[in-house]
């Protein structure tokens, strides 16, 4: 069968298979679903095609979103019982099936279709894809599992900074009218489903580069000198496993869910107005800003930079100082961070880009260290499941956080007219949240024992297809 | 990094064109986000 390379035999690792093969699988996932967050290069063309609003353009992005918190939920746990490699495939198929028939949608000048297709479909794509390394990464690297899975969902902050320009350029490209410089031009309809059909191949293709990298470790593999009893004397982490229909039924869980929750509204407070922020906090008694609008845009890259590097250095972090320790400074040193900025912040512009720039590494780091809290807690089994079901509250973050700051800044006034004072109480709200979550990660305890797997129960992929197999164990080989 | 730990010659290529495939696109995509930052700074 032209298909049977997502087989079993194909995914698990020879012997001396490198690790440092798998890293670059998660990355070529990560950077492709990334793209998600870089729409707004094409948002203007797409709403002058359909000649409709910025809210209607913008549900395509929001069911995405939706899509992604609710398959990686439900999916998770076929995720994990059937594999990364399989997973990455089908996470690519979806996601290039996406791009296709949203080109389809903007050809036929059927914005439904876009909605099925990029939203909803693409939508199932971003959610598998996006947890789909991460519990293969977590045992490829027991030694340290926050650097792995940072570098993965480094990837998803590094896909829009690939995204953003990349998409620019060929828009100019397919539409000599169009100046990606000039923001008074338009792509036409035309140029954008080319693009979205360029894109489809792009990622298909990069996203095969995983598929075909990824493995599974063969059973007992563990990295030269390496000592799991090391690592498991460590309090706040378990030897133990926990399945996902147990693990929602922990306080452990909630609390998490509950960390990760206040982390990412924080942080959407400051992505969610980045141009027009720093242009208000230094606005004159005259009305004019000391910030140029071109600057305010190079304000929004930098804090893409910091969103993505935050994601590797703080989650490499975590590994040395503890998962818990991390996340006090990710929510305290935030409380801080947010209190300066809303009081001091308009003090000086390089102290205002400083103080933010470290809030979305902060934002970043939530992320990508998330995934090795849970494996502490809830071991190995079943983590990419659990992973799943607690990115639901990014998307309710992703709902709570716009409506937290723009309820706020709506009685003020428009973003782009206000003045630093104007932000200041939405600022203290995401103070008061971020301490919410700081007292939430501060009761995270080991879970208890009633939770916990038999022995027999430490790898959902192995073991489903031991099933299959009737209990033979089948022979890792490389491919 | 890669390459520290004793792999197979024959994987060394491999390693060096997948990190290649993901490290150059992220690399442009930093390249041409930094370039945008520079109005920040007064570039």
């Amino acid at each position: 069968m032209a298909l049977t390379f997502l087989d079993r035999e194909h995914t698990v690792a020879g012997p001396g298979y490198s690790r440092w093969l798998i890293p670059p699988a998660a990355l070529a996932v990560h950077l492709s679903i990334g793209q998600a967050y870089a729409t707004s290069v094409y948002k203007n063309a797409l709403v002058a095609h359909f000649d409709t609003s910025l809210t209607a353009i913008g549900i395509i992005f929001s069911i995405a979103i939706v899509m992604l918190g609710v398959s990686a939920a439900i999916l998770g746990t076929w995720v994990d019982r059937v594999g990364p490699r399989k997973a990455m495939f089908a996470s690519a198929c979806f996601w290039a099936s996406g791009f296709l028939v949203g080109a389809l949608g903007i050809g036929t000048n059927q914005l439904w279709l876009v909605y099925l297709g990029y939203g909803f479909i693409g939508g199932i794509g971003l959610g598998i894809g996006y947890i789909s390394p991460v519990s293969t990464l977590i045992k490829w690297f027991p030694d340290r599992p926050g650097l792995a899975t940072g570098m993965a969902i480094m990837g998803f902050g590094g896909g829009a900074l690939i995204a953003s320009p990349l998409s620019s350029q060929l828009l100019g490209f397919y539409d000599s009218g169009f100046n990606p410089t000039d923001p008074t031009t338009v792509a036409s309809g035309d140029a954008v489903m080319k693009l979205f059909v360029t894109l489809a191949v792009i990622y298909f293709l990069v996203m095969m580069l995983g598929v075909f990298n990824v493995r599974v470790p063969a059973p007992g593999w563990k990295p030269p000198n390496f000592d799991p009893a090391k690592i498991t004397t460590k309090k706040m982490i378990t030897a133990n496993n926990v399945s996902a229909k147990s693990a929602v039924k922990t306080p452990q869980f909630w609390l998490l869910w509950t960390v990760l929750f206040c982390n990412v509204t924080a942080g959407i407070g400051i992505l969610e107005q980045a141009s027009p922020m720093i242009q208000d906090f230094f606005r004159g008694g005259d009305g004019v800003s000391a910030v140029a609008a071109a600057a305010g845009a190079g304000f929004v890259g930098l804090l893409s930079i910091f969103n993505m590097a935050g994601r590797f250095v703080w989650s490499s972090t975590s590994d040395y100082i503890g998962r818990k320790p991390m996340y006090a400074i990710y929510l305290g040193g935030g409380i801080i961070l947010y209190f300066l900025l809303a009081t001091f912040g308009n003090t000086a512009t390089a102290l205002f880009v400083l103080l933010a720039a470290i809030i979305l590494s902060f934002y970043g780091g939530g992320f990508a260290t998330v995934p090795a809290y849970l494996r502490d807690l809830f071991g190995t089994y079943q983590v990419g499941a659990i992973h799943g079901r607690l990115l639901t509250a990014w998307s309710a973050a992703g709902v709570a956080g716009p409506l937290i700051i723009n309820g706020f800044l709506d009685a003020k006034g428009t973003p782009g007219e206000l003045v630093a004072a104007d932000y200041r109480l939405a600022l203290y709200t995401m103070v008061a949240v971020l301490a919410v979550g700081f007292v939430a990660n501060l009761l995270i305890k080991p879970v208890s024992d009633r939770f916990h797997e038999s022995a027999g129960h430490t790898d959902a992929f192995l073991e489903a297809h031991d099933a299959e197999s009737g209990g033979q164990v089948v022979s890792g080989r490389s491919s | 990094m890669p390459g520290n730990e004793n792999q197979p010659a024959s994987q060394r290529p491999r390693l060096v064109v997948s990190w290649l495939i993901v490290g150059a696109p992220l690399a442009y995509g930093i390249y041409q986000t930094i370039s945008r930052t520079l109005p920040l700074f007064g570039g």
